[in-house]
């Protein structure tokens, strides 16, 4: 997935966050130089992430970040599972049926034959996508789940049905204020 | 910190990790402060300063807030809002003072049977820093001056706060090396800065008006 943004540069947020922060994101990208980020995520247009990735994929590689953004693919119903899945995260009295829990597992490894995982790390975001990390086992790299929503009061039965993907990565981001 | 070097600025990111470790009440808030790591203490008493640079919180000290708000606490709060950061030397120090806020007021008020309400448990973190050089270095006392003005916030963090209570130093970064030196004096008026009454903006202008003051920089 290419961004359409190729006009963003860092030096547009100067004015903002101050010549000094740039020069040091500058030092912190030396150390990091070359290493490849894959993001993964469920939609290129729409919804927060998409908006984040638009903006952070040209800046990381503008910083000599190996940045790429891939997009997993998913029909109707997946999407309806995975909204119901984001309420329920949510607190939201939900039920994630077995037929729904179905659909994502298959939907998941459609996309698991289909896309390729190449990244020193691979940060995957939300729960849309986070069963891809059973190709964990086979291509090995590390895997960081970026949790972008607020799961501090999940429902139970919709954490029980994630907790097992979320356990297998290395690490999970979380936002905690 | 030699002396006879240049000073070079450094800077950090911090990597924030749940600890899993849990409180519901004083008791247990004290059960668990006494055995966390420094860092987890470092972390809740000083993360905001860094995280709300542009603005002054009224409370930054996460113990503070959550005896308030959670057990509703409000004159431990209040003993804890109190206690001086810049009165200790080390992490261990601060523990200690924290603890014995708690610990005493438990005695005075015969103890607390109040219970959190569930989902607002204190969840104890810690950070891990990545300290780097920024590549930023001062030859001398007016090239720090100038080069001050040009560092980040995060840089300044390190330098002011971080370093003198994980260094278990009486000061800061600054001024250490401003004594070595000869610059006693302005190495004091930095020393006496108060960085927890100000936001970090507001630090490093203060910084640089004492430089200007001595006409440095």
């Amino acid at each position: 997935m290419e961004s359409a943004r190729a006009g963003i540069h860092l030096d547009d947020y100067e004015g903002i966050v101050g010549v000094e922060v740039i020069d040091e994101l500058r030092v912190l990208a030396d150390r990091v130089r070359g290493r490849h980020l894959q993001n993964i995520n469920s939609t290129a247009v729409g919804g927060g992430v998409a908006e984040i990735l638009t903006r952070m994929v040209p800046l990381l590689r503008e910083l000599g970040v190996t940045a790429t953004w891939d997009v997993m693919k998913g029909g109707e119903a997946f999407f309806d599972v995975t909204k119901a899945l984001h309420n329920a995260l949510h607190g939201k009295a939900e039920t994630i049926t077995e037929r729904m829990q179905e659909c994502y597992r298959e939907t998941t490894d459609a996309n698991l034959r289909q896309m390729d995982f190449t990244g020193d790390v691979i940060l995957v975001h939300d729960p849309q996508p986070a069963g891809l990390i059973a190709r964990k086992k086979d291509v090995g790299r590390a895997w960081v789940w970026r949790c972008h929503i607020d799961v501090s009061t999940p429902d139970a039965g919709a954490w029980k049905f994630l907790a097992p993907y979320v356990e297998q990565y290395d690490a999970s981001i979380f936002c905690n204020e | 910190m030699n002396h006879g070097e240049p000073f070079r600025f450094c800077t950090e990111r911090r990597l924030v990790q749940l600890t899993g470790q849990t409180a519901r009440t004083l008791s247990g808030l004290l059960v668990v402060l006494r055995e966390i790591s420094g860092s987890s203490v470092f972390y809740h008493t000083h993360h905001q300063f860094l995280s709300h640079h542009f603005e002054k919180p009224v409370v930054y000290n996460d113990f503070t807030n959550w005896v308030s708000e959670a057990l509703q606490e409000n004159l431990l709060a209040e003993k804890l809002y109190a206690v001086d950061l810049l009165a200790f030397a080390s992490i261990r120090q601060l523990r200690n003072a924290i603890i014995s806020v708690i610990e005493v007021h438990l005695e005075q008020v015969g103890g607390s049977l109040r219970e959190c309400p569930p989902g607002d448990e204190f969840h104890f973190c810690k950070s891990k820093s990545f300290v780097m050089p920024t590549g930023i270095v001062a030859g001398d006392v007016s090239d720090f001056f100038k080069k001050v003005r040009g560092i980040t916030n995060v840089s300044l963090y390190f330098h002011f706060l971080e370093a003198r209570l994980r260094l278990e130093r009486p000061t800061n970064d600054f001024s250490h090396w401003l004594r070595g030196r000869g610059e006693s004096e302005l190495a004091d008026s930095i020393d006496h800065l108060d960085p927890y009454v100000v936001t970090l903006d507001e630090l490093r202008e203060q910084i640089v008006e004492l430089g200007r003051n001595r006409g440095i920089g």
